[in-house]
């Protein structure tokens, strides 16, 4: 999703905003731009649709200035086009705008501006912004910026460079984030904090509503209605190596590999062995609220609902509580029922994710109370939630989610077990999970090692075009997780659907070219799912399993045995082989891993 | 009979994790333990005769006790120091 990244201080901008705009590459994008104010004062520009290191190609040998932004786009207004690339300049190109977020009365203020006299450049609607603000007769940038504002409907995180003045960056936050970098004399802006990691730690998250005029020297914050505000600088805890491949070829294999050490941390310190359950602070209920909760609900989009399903299922089983995971975007447009009873938890790796966000914003304006299960510390959504399970699982940069999704499956088992044990779950079924949770990094350890099993296995799906998940219930979680990631890295058509759906439509695709993957734990459901393997092999469609150690149904064509653990956090270890496949299968089909076609990570628009 | 200190642990964690407040909490640790303040000599003599005045016989007394004796919580016996000592470094 689009990225901004700004400069002002005594070094050179440009290297800087280019380093920086390699640190949001992550994120998913599909052109670039850079304005630097040079010595002369003079706004110099450079932007182009494809990759960073093409805008690398187009800047001068030295681009001396020390003040500047710089934007990666994913488009939403306008085609993916050099001249649809971020910074915006106005018909003087004095001002110059990056934004993320969407303007929803763009039409209305391009046609004002369009019956003034303005030509336009671009598609976007950020271009507006540019025109809008040089048209302010206000003297002092920031006031010219919120004059503009007031004018505009819709989401922004946007930074504001004036070639006339350029001693400040103007920087605004409406539902999409921005961050202060505070350095020595000199200032950073970003929309991550991955791309000011590098050079300060100490970082203020703007507010939603809230502008900045930042100088080299430091920042003063005030709302758009012109009122200060005050903010207190945080620490990220993020390293910069964190952001690094090292020695892996992809981030998604470095993130897979990661995931032991990944649960240590999520579960690290929360394990009350001394009474067999588990202690989340951070989600500030106490037992008699805990106790009155009739429902709950999760809210999420792409893999952080489908941990929210494994998370229902978890709290069913272990809580007895009804619980039910939905994907953010429907709830938020469905106007909801909001009840008292009902806990609701919001579920981002990012914190950032639009449609969760604005769920939140939705539940919390009806008087509901939620629960942030995130992975960014100091987030829109962490903070708008304002108590929650920080999963520290570290920086996730591979567009596709694999160690936050089975962190916060394990988040989901932290919290199942607390509530479970406020409730009914007896002491010695709270110390079996416990003990089971406690061995998971061990056992993901030797589900990896055993790597090798997976590519042969992969070898066997590279040819085809589509490919069935199966699983029937926690199993069905595991089924839809299994089918997202190879849709995502290897663009094969993958499909999950609960094994006892199969038979009322599904079972008509199934051919000998078309194989499914069957999620098989050795639980109470094996037999029925054996019969489900039946029904697949009686219509010669070829079948693979992940399953426990045991012999296979006879037919499959191939299997992979996962440890055992306690059954309800059996899900959790079924999955990793199932990154595992989608990795290798892109590896062989030689897609781009970590930067999947028209993906994004960290959905910030609607 | 318990020191406030001792459980200090307990109390906090039933206050947490349940509807009493931490008076409440201390007092239900207080009954608990008083409840289970008895040697097994004094738990085997004290069943014996209760049980015995059901009417059940010996034989069937001692293997009910014996079944009682694995399930029930009871305070350690006075260990010396040389024996702690033991316990921990073998």
């Amino acid at each position: 999703m689009c990225g901004i990244v700004g400069y002002i201080g005594k070094r050179d901008a440009a290297p800087i905003l280019m380093e920086g705009l390699h640190r949001l590459e992550y994120r998913g994008y599909d052109s670039a731009g850079i304005a630097v104010v040079d010595r002369a004062g003079g706004l110099r520009l450079a932007k182009c649709k494809g990759r960073v290191r093409e805008l690398e190609k187009l800047l001068p040998q030295r681009l001396r200035g020390s003040a500047g932004i710089a934007h990666t786009r994913w488009a939403t207004h306008g085609e993916p086009s050099d001249r649809n690339a971020h910074p915006h300049c106005d018909a003087g190109s004095r001002i110059a705008v990056i934004h993320n977020g969407i303007i929803e009365n763009a039409s209305a203020l391009r046609a004002r501006l369009e019956a003034a006299g303005v030509c336009f450049r671009s598609d976007t609607d950020t271009e507006i912004l540019a025109h809008l603000i040089a048209a302010m007769p206000e003297a002092a940038l920031d006031a010219a910026v919120r004059a503009a504002l007031r004018m505009v409907t819709g989401t922004y995180g946007l930074a504001v460079l004036d070639a006339a003045r350029p001693d400040a960056i103007v920087v605004a936050r409406n539902g999409s984030p921005v961050v202060l970098g505070i350095g020595e004399r000199e200032m950073f802006l970003a929309s991550d904090p991955a791309a000011l990691v590098r050079h300060t730690r100490n970082v203020v998250y703007l507010d939603d509503g809230e502008m900045a005029l930042v100088r080299a020297d430091g920042f003063e914050t005030s709302t758009l209605d012109g009122g200060a505000t005050v903010k207190t600088p945080s620490t990220i805890s993020w390293t910069n190596e964190a952001f690094d491949k090292g020695d892996f070829p992809h981030f998604m294999k470095k993130e897979i590999a990661e995931q032991p050490e990944a649960v240590r941390r999520t579960l690290s310190g929360r394990l009350e062995l001394r009474f067999q359950t588990t202690h989340l602070g951070g989600i500030e209920l106490a037992a008699h609220e805990l106790l009155e909760i009739r429902r709950i609900k999760i809210l999420g989009c792409g893999s952080a609902y489908i941990a929210g399903c494994v998370g229902a299922h978890l709290i069913e089983q272990l809580a007895r509580v009804p619980a039910h995971a939905e994907p953010a975007s429907e709830f938020r447009y469905r106007n909801p029922v909001v009840e008292r009873d009902t806990l609701y938890i919001a579920v981002s790796q990012s914190g950032e994710t639009f449609d969760t966000l604005a769920a939140v914003q939705e539940i919390k304006r009806k008087g509901g109370r939620v629960l942030g299960i995130v992975n960014v510390v100091g987030s829109t959504i962490g903070r708008e939630c304002g108590r929650g399970i920080y999963l520290h699982a570290g920086p996730e940069v591979a567009v596709v989610s694999t160690k936050t999704f089975t962190c916060t499956s394990v988040a989901f088992a932290l919290f199942a077990i607390q509530l479970g044990r406020i409730r009914d779950l007896s002491t010695a079924h709270g110390g079996r999970l416990l003990d089971a949770l406690a061995a998971l990094p061990e056992q993901i350890e030797r589900i990896i090692a055993r790597e090798a099993e997976i590519v042969r296995l992969a070898e066997k799906f590279i040819g085809g075009e589509h490919v069935f998940f199966v699983g029937r219930s926690a199993g069905h979680a595991v089924a839809m997780e299994g089918a997202l990631k190879l849709k995502e890295v290897s663009y094969l058509h993958a499909e999950a659907c609960s094994a006892a759906e199969l038979k009322h439509g599904p079972l008509a695709l199934i051919t000998p070219e078309t194989p499914t993957i069957v999620v098989l734990p050795r639980d109470d459901l094996f037999h029925k799912n054996v019969s489900t393997i039946e029904e697949i092999r009686a219509r010669q469609g070829p079948v693979f399993v992940v399953t426990h150690p045991g012999e296979p149904p006879a037919g499959v064509e191939g299997a992979f045995d996962v440890p055992t653990s306690e059954p309800e956090l059996d899900p959790l270890l079924l999955n990793i082989p199932l990154q595992l496949l989608a990795y290798h299968v892109a590896l062989q089909r030689s897609c781009d891993i970590d930067k999947p076609r028209n993906l994004a990570k960290s959905v910030t628009v609607e | 009979m318990s020191e406030p200190d001792e459980f200090d642990d307990l109390v906090t964690y039933l206050a947490r994790t349940s509807r009493l407040n931490r008076p409440e909490a201390a007092r239900l640790v207080d009954e608990v333990l008083s409840f289970l303040d008895e040697r097994p000599q004094e738990f085997v003599c004290r069943r014996h005769r209760l049980l015995q005045g059901e009417g059940l016989p010996n034989g069937e007394i001692f293997a009910r006790l014996a079944a009682e004796l694995r399930r029930w919580r009871f305070r350690a016996p006075a260990y010396t120091e040389r024996q702690i000592r033991r316990m921990i470094y073998g």
